[in-house]
């Protein structure tokens, strides 16, 4: 699972949401754009990886530093190798165009993030539950 | 009697001479004495033939005495031997007497015979000549019918020749349709009757018909039968013409009578007739006696019919008689003394005197007075005089050149500041031509004089004028046509106006405008580019303020989740209310941010069932509001035009407020309705929502719809302050109005309206884009 969030306390309390929702499997972080596109497409610092084992969830966070989350997607949606991924937006924002833009450009799911720490772990699990265990994943290995 | 004398002597010479042959032719004879008597008988004759009885008797005697001398013995003697001679003369003279009576009477005959043979020829010829010169037909029949003479006046009449008719029949000249009648006329004549002057149609020979005025004589035998009819013709065409057009002017006559006698009676024109020395009414129409009113006038003398105005009136009546010379007086103002109220008026009359020779009087002479009431013409004079110096007072006086020509070009009127302007001065323009007056009009202006003479309006808004001196003048000018009251163009009003001043004024303006319109377009991209700048902030606020307060709330969850052991009960309330902080904070900006999303969506105007709504959204507040129990009363059918998200958003924040504030009753009543006696607004209604809840004091209502205003403690009733203003926001958008009326404990009524429209295109125009 790839998790695109610059926000170290996010990833943090993302982290701590996972572990006590009992969610299993590697977490990639990545702090921007940039670096989640040179994971995703095996450049950069990533260079070598293997570009066809796809984390089984992409976490997207619009804001990003250098390439935003938006741009992310677009990439994403625009490569044949990988362009099935599940990508769930997972965002701060409530911007309507936000919403609009996201599903244009292919999101499969969208969430805003609340202030609630209890309600965000709540919604972190039941994604992950849903896109890791329930969902059929587009790659399946 | 010369002649007569002549031939009575001529008569008797011839019997002497006659007496003397006599003799004579015995000479031959052997034996004058053989038949001594014998051979004298035939000149006896002759004689008697010729002469008469008396020269027969003569002839006879001097026969008598020449045989007795001649032939008788003793001849050559008168002496008679014997009496056997005796009885011969005797007997001679007997035999010659009665031989000269006889053929006397035989003559007598004869000259009778002759005599009524000429008379007969000339009764004949007489006749013939009357017949012939008659100038009516005349014909004479046979009682069958047959014509068997036919006169000169029936042959031009008819235009057939004796030599045609005679023998044809009378039945020639009937027009078909007649037959049946004229036999029926011709049996009557044929057993005696006398027609006389019957009238009929007949027909010529070329197929003419005239008007035939006929007489029938019949010539009866001694049984009373017809052997012959006379008939007389008269062609009476001309006359039945003649008067048949003597009636047709009868007629005409009674109906022009009938014409004038109308014309008197319904004109509006006044007439009236006097006659004598007293100058007595005969007659006067309906419209004198409109111009007399309640006066008697027929019969009476005009001084005592209008006294007040008989002084002046009188003496022109006399003249009038005199002179035999009718008056023509004009417009005339007279007294007239109202016999009803006594209100003594001027009665403004048109007169004239006509003077009417009595025919049934020779040498007498009324007056007919013709009169017409111009009372209303001098009111609409005076009127118009009024009007015509106002009018001058006017034109003189405008404060621009003005100036009013005719189609010639000739002044009628001009303004002061006209003459001003073409240095005229002061004397008299009327009636002098404008080129005339100022020969430097040029061509170009003469055309445009003609334009407006032509119907048009030919104007200039500004116009630019070099003056000699290098000085620029702007004019505004304008040539209009005057119309007369037929329509048709009398003429041009000039009229122009110096406007340098505005125009400077005007350029100035231009120039600011300009500049003006430069400043705004630089404010519209500042204005744009801060708007941008909001909306990135908003954007922040919602990303990057909301982050930092889900770390707080999610470390201390963390903290207490790790350590809650470790701390007391205090510090685990403290931790407690960091978190419910942290999340208000959220909430706030949550709420801050849905006010500023409100404010930037644009308003999509559309025809919605208010009521609908708010039944889905009050389903959906009470939803949230579980364990209250809440009674909605939505009044069902109320339309408006709105925008369909933002209104939902403002009855959310309405209701859920209406639900809060009434939370503490047992039951929360909700109304919503329209305010049916109230006013409304741009035809949308006023409507309220109304709840039964906690109220507020009206002093504070001013600040109920800022934001983060709040009328409550946040213990009483939680809440961030956000929703009223929003709720406002919503119906400024639309142009409407919104206002609240409470106390408190009593409830609250929010009443709102919105705009047509037209008024939020205009308030929110700019937002839209």
């Amino acid at each position: 699972m790839l998790l695109v969030e610059d926000s170290e306390s996010d990833v943090e309390l993302t982290r701590r949401a996972l572990e006590r929702g009992q969610i299993e499997g590697e977490l990639v972080v990545a702090g921007d754009g940039e670096v989640a596109l040179e994971y995703l497409f095996g450049c950069g610092r990533y260079a070598g990886r293997d570009v066809t084992r796809t984390p089984a969830l992409v976490l997207l966070d619009l804001k990003l530093p250098r390439v935003p989350g938006l741009e992310v997607l677009r990439r994403i949606r625009a490569d044949a190798r990988i362009q099935h991924l599940p990508v769930v937006i997972l965002t701060t924002s409530t911007e309507n165009s936000d919403l609009l833009s996201g599903y244009k450009l292919g999101a499969n799911s969208y969430l805003s993030k609340p202030v609630d720490f209890k309600e965000f772990s709540d919604s972190v699990n039941k994604i992950c539950v849903y896109w890791l265990k329930m969902n059929r994943h587009p790659y399946e290995r | 009697m010369q002649t007569g004398e002549q031939r009575v002597y001529v008569r008797y010479l011839a019997a002497v001479l006659l007496a003397v042959v006599a003799q004579l032719v015995r000479l031959p004879l052997h034996n004058p004495t053989s038949m001594p008597f014998t051979t004298y008988y035939p000149f006896i004759v002759l004689a008697a033939w010729y002469g008469g009885l008396w020269p027969g008797v003569l002839c006879t005697l001097l026969c008598g005495l020449e045989s007795d001398y001649f032939n008788i013995e003793p001849r050559f003697s008168f002496w008679i031997s014997g009496p056997d001679y005796w009885f011969g003369i005797v007997l001679f003279a007997v035999t010659g007497l009665a031989v000269t009576v006889l053929f006397e009477q035989l003559r007598r005959a004869h000259q009778r015979e002759q005599r009524i043979r000429t008379e007969e020829q000339q009764m004949r010829s007489h006749l013939e000549a009357i017949v012939n010169s008659s100038d009516d037909a005349m014909f004479t029949r046979q009682p069958d019918g047959t014509i068997t003479s036919w006169n000169r006046a029936a042959e031009r009449i008819y235009g057939y020749t004796a030599q045609e008719v005679v023998g044809q029949k009378i039945s020639l000249l009937w027009p078909p349709e007649q037959v049946a009648t004229e036999l029926a006329v011709q049996q009557r004549v044929s057993v005696g009757t006398v027609v006389k002057n019957r009238e009929a149609r007949h027909r010529c020979k070329d197929g003419r018909e005239i008007d035939a005025l006929i007489n029938l004589t019949p010539l009866v035998d001694g049984d009373g039968r017809a052997v012959s009819v006379v008939g007389t013709v008269r062609d009476i065409t001309q006359l039945k013409r003649v008067e048949s057009t003597n009636a047709q002017q009868a007629r005409e006559l009674a109906n022009q009578k009938a014409i004038l006698e109308s014309i008197v009676q319904h004109s509006t024109t006044a007439f009236a007739l006097v006659s004598g020395a007293d100058f007595v009414f005969e007659l006067a129409n309906p419209a004198y006696h409109h111009l007399l009113p309640g006066i008697a006038i027929e019969g009476r003398p005009f001084a005592e019919v209008w006294p007040e105005a008989a002084p002046e009136i009188l003496p022109g009546f006399r003249k009038v008689m005199v002179t035999g010379q009718g008056m023509q007086l004009g417009a005339v103002a007279r007294p007239l003394l109202h016999r009803v109220d006594g209100r003594l008026e001027t009665l403004w009359v048109d007169v004239a005197y006509v003077p009417l020779r009595d025919l049934r009087e020779p040498g007498s002479v009324d007056i007919l007075i013709v009169a017409n009431d111009v009372g209303e013409f001098k009111r609409i004079e005076d009127g118009l005089r009024d009007n015509e110096e106002r009018m001058r007072l006017l034109v003189e006086h405008a404060p621009a050149a003005l100036a009013m020509f005719d189609t010639e070009m000739r002044y009628l009127q001009c303004s002061h500041r006209w003459r001003n302007d073409y240095g005229l001065g002061d004397r008299d323009l009327h009636g002098l031509c404008h080129y005339d007056v100022l020969p430097e009009v040029t061509e170009a202006w003469k055309q445009i004089h003609q334009r407006g003479l032509r119907g048009e309006v030919v104007c200039s808004e500004a116009e630019r004028f070099e003056r000699e001196d290098g000085r620029v003048q702007w004019i505004r000018w304008e040539v209009r046509p005057w119309r007369n009251a037929q329509g048709q163009v009398g003429g041009i009003v000039i009229f122009s106006e110096e406007i340098s001043e505005r125009m400077k004024f005007e350029q100035q303006i231009l120039r600011l405008n300009e500049d003006l319109e430069e400043r705004v377009k630089v404010r519209t991209k500042q204005l744009e580019n801060s708007s941008r700048e909001l909306e990135s902030f908003a954007y922040s606020v919602s990303h990057d303020l909301r982050a930092p307060l889900r770390g707080i709330d999610g470390w201390t969850q963390a903290f207490l989740e790790d350590y809650g052991q470790t701390l007391d009960a205090q510090a685990r309330r403290y931790l407690e209310r960091v978190r419910a902080e942290a999340q208000r904070m959220g909430q706030l900006i949550d709420d801050l941010l849905h006010l500023s999303r409100v404010t930037r969506l644009p308003v999509v105007m559309a025809e919605l069932d208010l009521s609908a709504l708010a039944r889905s959204v009050a389903t959906r507040v009470a939803e949230s509001s579980a364990g209250q129990e809440i009674h909605f009363n939505i009044q069902p059918g109320i339309l408006v035009r709105g925008d369909q998200r933002l209104l939902e958003i403002a009855l959310t924040n309405l209701l859920d407020n209406a639900v809060k504030f009434s939370r503490k009753k047992p039951v929360s009543i909700i109304e919503i309705g329209t305010d049916q006696h109230g006013e409304t607004m741009n035809g949308q209604p006023v409507i309220y929502i109304r709840d039964n809840g906690a109220g507020f004091d009206m002093a504070y209502a001013g600040q109920l719809f800022g934001a983060f205003q709040r009328l409550h403690s946040s213990a009483e009733f939680p809440g961030t302050g956000i929703g009223l203003a929003t709720v406002q926001r919503v119906i400024l958008k639309h142009g409407g109005s919104i206002r609240a009326e409470s106390a408190p404990g009593q409830g609250a009524t929010f009443y709102f309206t919105l705009g047509g429209e037209d008024d939020i295109q205009k308030n929110h125009a700019p937002g839209r884009g």
